[in-house]
C-alpha cells in the first residue's frame, strides 16, 4: 500500500506539477491551512508536503495547530515553500520544536529534491 | 511584496520545465507574473506622477471584452471560464483607459488566483444612480483568504512576508482610489468578489 502524503499548496499549477512528481504515492492536496486540519483528520496522512506562504492563515500557524495534537506530532513534515527561511530560524530552538523533516527552498530545489526528501523521510 | 508573490509564478514555470512537455502552462504562468508586475508598475507609475491621468469618455465594455481575451488561458488553467453581462445602453464611464484596463485585469487576476472551485467568473457591468457598477464574482472565490492576504501584505508587522496572492488585489484598489472609486467587496445570491462605482462620462462619445 502506497503512503499517504497531504500536499498544502496555494497555486494551482504547483499543485498539479507536484501531484505528477509524487504519483507513487496517494495524495491529498489543499489549498488553504483551515482545508489541510479537515484533510489530516480524514485522510489519516503519513507526510505532510507544505508550503509557508497560504492564502488567509499562514503555514506556521497551520504549523503550531498540526503539532498541538497528539497524534499528529510524529507526523514528518517538509516545508516545500517560495519563502526563505533564515539559517538563524532553522537552527532555533522553536523551529526544531515544530519537528520539520526537511525545509526545502522551492526556487533552488527541483521537484527530484522533493521526491528523494519524500522517500527518504517515508522509508 | 512583488518579489515574494513573483516566486509563484517563476517556480511553477520551472517545475512545468522540469516536468517537459507543458508549453502551454509555461507560458500561462509567465503571462501571470508579467501581469502581475505590469500591474503593480502601472499603479506606482500614477501614484508617483510619473504617467497623467487623462480622463476621457471609455466604454466599460471594451475595456471588460480585452481584459477577458488576456485572461483567457489563465482562466482555462484553472477550470474557469467567464460570463459577462454588460447592461445594454450603458453610458461610457469618466475614467483614464490605461487605468481601467490595467485595475480590471489586476482584480481578475486577483480574482482567478483566489478561485477555490472550477466554475465560472461573472463580470457585470450596471448602470446605477450613482454611475456604472463594475464587478467580478464567482462563487468559486476564497474572499476571505484573499482578504486576510491582502491586509497582511499592506501591513507592517512580520506576517506580511506569508502573505498569499493579493499583490493584484492591492494593485487594482490602488488604481481604483486614485480616481475616486473604492474597490469593495460584492455579493450577489451566492457568489462573492469585487466591484467598483465608476462615474458615468457627461461627454458624448464621439468614436
Amino acid at each position: 500500500m502506497s503512503a499517504k502524503v497531504l500536499v498544502i499548496e496555494p497555486g494551482v499549477s504547483e499543485r498539479s506539477t507536484m501531484v505528477e512528481a509524487l504519483a507513487k504515492y496517494e495524495v491529498t492536496v489543499v489549498a488553504s491551512a483551515g482545508d489541510a486540519i479537515n484533510a489530516a483528520n480524514d485522510a489519516n496522512v503519513d507526510l505532510v508536503i507544505m508550503e509557508l506562504s497560504l492564502g488567509g492563515h499562514s503555514g506556521m500557524e497551520f504549523l503550531y495547530e498540526f503539532r498541538t495534537y497528539a497524534d499528529w506530532q510524529k507526523i514528518p513534515v517538509i516545508v516545500y515553500s517560495s519563502l526563505r527561511v533564515d539559517d538563524a530560524v532553522l537552527k532555533s530552538r522553536a523551529w526544531q520544536q515544530l519537528n520539520i523533516s526537511d525545509y526545502l527552498y522551492k526556487p533552488a530545489s527541483s521537484l527530484e529534491r522533493l521526491k528523494r526528501s519524500a522517500s527518504k523521510v517515508l522509508g | 511584496m512583488l518579489g515574494e508573490e513573483l516566486k509563484r509564478p517563476l517556480v511553477s514555470i520551472s517545475q512545468l520545465s522540469e516536468l517537459g512537455g507543458k508549453d502551454i502552462l509555461i507560458h500561462t504562468q509567465a503571462q501571470k507574473a508579467l501581469n502581475t508586475i505590469d500591474n503593480v508598475l502601472l499603479y506606482k507609475q500614477f501614484s508617483t506622477g510619473q504617467m497623467a491621468l487623462n480622463f476621457e469618455p471609455v466604454h466599460v465594455g471594451s475595456a471588460i471584452t480585452e481584459v477577458v481575451a488576456m485572461m483567457t488561458p489563465q482562466m482555462r488553467m484553472s477550470g474557469c471560464w467567464s460570463e459577462i453581462n454588460i447592461q445594454s445602453s450603458l453610458r461610457p464611464a469618466d475614467i483614464d483607459r490605461r487605468l481601467l484596463n490595467g485595475a480590471l485585469l489586476a482584480m481578475w487576476q486577483a480574482v482567478v488566483q483566489s478561485m477555490e472551485t472550477s466554475t465560472k467568473i461573472v463580470c457585470s457591468a450596471q448602470r446605477i444612480p450613482k454611475g456604472i457598477r463594475l464587478s467580478v464574482m464567482s462563487k468559486g472565490i476564497n474572499l476571505d483568504n484573499l482578504l486576510l492576504s491582502a491586509t497582511n501584505m499592506s501591513s507592517t508587522q512580520p506576517i506580511s512576508s506569508v502573505a498569499g496572492p493579493a499583490a493584484d488585489l492591492l494593485a487594482a484598489s490602488g488604481m481604483f482610489d486614485l480616481v475616486g472609486s473604492k474597490l469593495t467587496k460584492s455579493r450577489k445570491k451566492d457568489m462573492s468578489g469585487f466591484g467598483v462605482t465608476l462615474r458615468t462620462s457627461k461627454q458624448i462619445q464621439l468614436v
